[in-house]
């Protein structure tokens, strides 16, 4: 019998007789029933008639946990005239007090000297949720609550789609504060003909120690703070940062990247809705963990390329909705594994052999209308292939790398029809697929094949950075293109046939022992570590226009036969 | 079932001792570490000088019912901004608390002394649940807090915090 499925009362009960040792065996106050621990083994007997004895006088008889139950709805303070609370050390007191919203805080500040003194405590308002500007700024809010405050979430776009009086909504966790006070903030469209003055936030920001926030929400402000303020707020912000929410704001062109540079330590970015034409370099987000650019439509297809070829490595959520004009090559070559980085002499980090996982677990695709389903398909199964090899690699490279001088080419991973051209080498310094011979124009027709030939090729071969540490140009992961391709056949192929390779061998075997061992046990605890998420809006199984007409044709007349009948247009999952 | 579990015994404030399998006791921070230094002396009692019997029984029944549970990670402050956010509390953790105030203050100084995360925030979240939506008047008669402020004083603060009532 598993004691864990049974309710307390009876887990007390059946467990007094079947062991003395299972559970606390002395419950009863009065001493007579009481035993020393020194009787472990001789009194064991008494031990388990008293111990049943005392369950059952406990717990047997529901009646007092009912009478327990009763006392507990009325809640009452002790009779003798003690206060509870007062008892608390402050570090309690104030551990209840981080549960509670900001009204019942200031409520109970109201309550008595002491518990006034605890709610001046500045931990309690870390967060601060603002959905409206209160003017003037309340005494309390000045003084002691902004000044605390290291996340500031501010929706003052909420109450311009609401009919309803004004309110301001102050609230740390949930909407329930209102106050008579208010300012409806003004759309900056409406007061542009005059001179402007100081932002609308400014009141408020004054008494906030940007430089200290962890963490700024300011969503769809595009109405009421120009990109000059926003701009100013930016460059208040200190180093500390780690969110930063600017969805919908007024943010745009290429300027704001340099207002980046500094947030190295910044872990979710949201950039949503923005007008933006350029993307900061990866090495900006050294720690960017939640990277959003769902319809940014002013990104150039280009770029989002490159961007997605060189993803900063620690990315582990990323929002690419509604985002029309990516290409699917794009999403074919993104990086899902990348060069490890290893400590250098002065700290610094660089690339070294081998190649990791990175951490990307979750990516949206929602709303991009030329993806189908069968593209999504492609996608994962790639991304996911790239991995497992990885991986894969990683535990045989030790081996080969004994038995192969020229590491780089394991031909167990090389669909050995093809031609093994120095070409071939080079291409795979870059995360592209095999299906293509030549370097990819920007042709739409061309861009689809890897999707369609990935079942006729089954080994792709994996994308491969393999430089000794001292070739930094062949790192790069660009789109490829002519040039790319033609530096690194020239890079790679003498690299590979480099004579001098023993020190290297010996150098890759104590990493590949170690990376064996890392990826063992990643594999061990994440069997799904390859895994990535795709969240998609795509319903259309193919690019083909016949194919789409017969598919929803069946599915309108309702005589799609799947699985027999279904031809070649209809793959089920 | 019938293989033998290891045990340790614990001493309460009014000497009373508690045979409490290992898996169990161990729930409290404080007594794991003290069951590391001991090492595997037979028969050694933990001394439990804060607690007293009827309390140890209570979150005894507590630590059982989560035994099974991963224990906490030591340093889990930052990371546990989930646990903090959400003022709930599970189904039978809200029965279990069901005590009358005596008793959950007790609790809630001893999961503290014993260094019991989980119940900790459990008997303060109870306690928080409490406080909402009540009044300074209904919070002073709920825990016998004594108004000791002056008249001035309080409607000094009353008018500090005006915005923020309803």
């Amino acid at each position: 019998m598993d004691i864990t499925h049974l309710p307390p009362s009876r887990i007390l009960t059946y467990h007094s007789h079947l062991s003395n040792s299972l559970l606390p065996s002395a419950l009863s106050k009065d001493p007579s029933n009481s035993y020393s621990a020194s009787s472990t083994s001789s009194s064991a007997s008494k031990d388990r008639a008293s111990s049943r004895c005392q369950y059952h006088h406990h717990y047997q008889d529901q009646g007092i946990l009912k009478q327990a139950l009763k006392r507990n709805s009325l809640s009452l303070a002790p009779r003798d005239g003690a206060s509870p609370f007062s008892t608390l050390p402050t570090e309690i007191a104030l551990s209840i007090l981080s549960y509670l919203d900001l009204p019942d805080i200031l409520t109970l500040s109201r309550a008595s000297r002491r518990l006034h003194e605890l709610t001046r405590s500045p931990a309690l308002y870390r967060e601060l949720m603002l959905n409206e500007l209160p003017a003037p700024i309340p005494i309390s809010l000045e003084r002691l609550i902004l000044p605390a405050v290291r996340d500031l979430t501010l929706q003052l776009h909420y109450h311009q789609y609401r009919n309803t009086p004004l309110r301001t909504l102050l609230y740390r966790r949930k909407p329930n504060i209102y106050t008579h006070t208010h300012t409806r903030v003004p759309s900056y469209r409406f007061i542009e003909g005059r001179e402007r003055g100081p932002s609308i936030l400014e009141p408020l920001l004054k008494h906030i120690k940007l430089d200290q926030l962890t963490s700024l929400k300011i969503p769809f402000s595009s109405s009421y703070l120009p990109l000059e303020d926003l701009f100013n707020i930016l460059d208040g912000l200190g180093a500390n940062l780690r969110k930063l929410d600017l969805r919908g704001s007024n943010l745009n062109g290429h300027e704001w990247m340099k207002k980046f540079e500094r947030f190295s330590k910044l872990e979710n970015l949201d950039l949503a809705f923005t007008n933006i034409h350029s993307l900061p370099p990866p090495s900006t987000f050294k720690n960017l963990k939640v990277l959003s650019l769902s319809s940014c439509c002013s990104i150039s297809p280009v770029l989002l390329s490159a961007f997605l070829g060189e993803l900063p490595p620690t990315i582990e959520k990323l929002d690419l909705s509604r985002l029309e004009q990516i290409p699917f090559r794009a999403l074919w070559d993104m990086r899902v594994i990348c060069p490890r980085l290893e400590l250098g002499q002065q700290g610094d980090t660089r690339q070294g052999e081998g190649l990791v996982l990175t951490r990307l677990r979750e990516i949206k695709l929602v709303g991009i209308d030329h993806l189908t389903r069968r593209d999504i398909r492609g996608l994962r199964k790639h991304w996911e292939d790239q991995r497992k090899e990885c991986i894969h690699k990683e535990q045989t490279e030790f081996e080969f790398e004994l038995s192969n001088d020229l590491p780089g080419l394991n031909p167990c991973e090389w669909d050995m029809k093809e031609p093994r051209t120095p070409e071939m080498v080079s291409r795979s310094s870059s995360p592209t697929s095999s299906s293509t011979s030549t370097s990819s124009s920007g042709d739409e027709e061309e861009l689809r094949t890897p999707s369609t030939s990935y079942s006729q090729t089954p080994r792709t071969p994996p994308p491969r950075v393999r430089n000794s540490p001292d070739q930094p140009q062949n790192r790069k992961i660009t789109l490829p293109s002519q040039h790319t391709f033609l530096q690194s056949l020239s890079t790679s192929t003498d690299h590979l046939f480099d004579p001098h390779s023993a020190t290297r061998v010996r150098y890759l075997t104590d990493l590949s022992v170690k990376s064996m061992e890392r990826n063992r046990a990643c594999l061990d605890e994440q069997p799904d570590a390859v895994r990535i998420d795709i969240i998609h809006s795509a319903i259309l199984e193919s690019e083909d226009e016949d194919g789409y007409r017969q598919f929803i044709g069946e599915v309108v007349g309702g005589t799609l036969d799947v699985g027999i009948g279904g031809g070649g247009y209809v793959e089920i999952d | 079932m019938a293989e033998k579990k290891q045990t340790v015994i614990l001493q309460t404030s009014d000497d009373e001792q508690f045979t409490v399998e290992k898996v169990v006791a161990e729930r409290s921070a404080m007594i794991k570490s003290m069951m590391e230094d001991l090492g595997d002396q037979e028969g050694q009692a933990i001394p439990l000088p804060n607690v007293s019997s009827s309390v140890l029984t209570k979150i005894l029944e507590y630590c059982d019912h989560h035994k099974t549970e991963p224990l906490p990670a030591p340093d889990a402050n930052d990371a546990d901004d989930s646990r903090r956010k959400t003022s709930e509390i599970g189904e039978w953790d809200s029965r279990w608390i069901q005590v009358d105030q005596e008793m959950l203050f007790e609790i809630i100084l001893a999961a503290n002394y014993l260094d019991i995360k989980p119940l900790l925030d459990v008997g303060c979240k109870t306690v928080a649940n409490m406080i909402k939506g009540k009044t300074p008047e209904e919070i002073r008669k709920l825990f016998n807090i004594t108004n000791d402020f002056t008249p001035e004083e309080e409607e000094q603060i009353r008018k500090e915090n005006e915005w923020a009532e309803e």
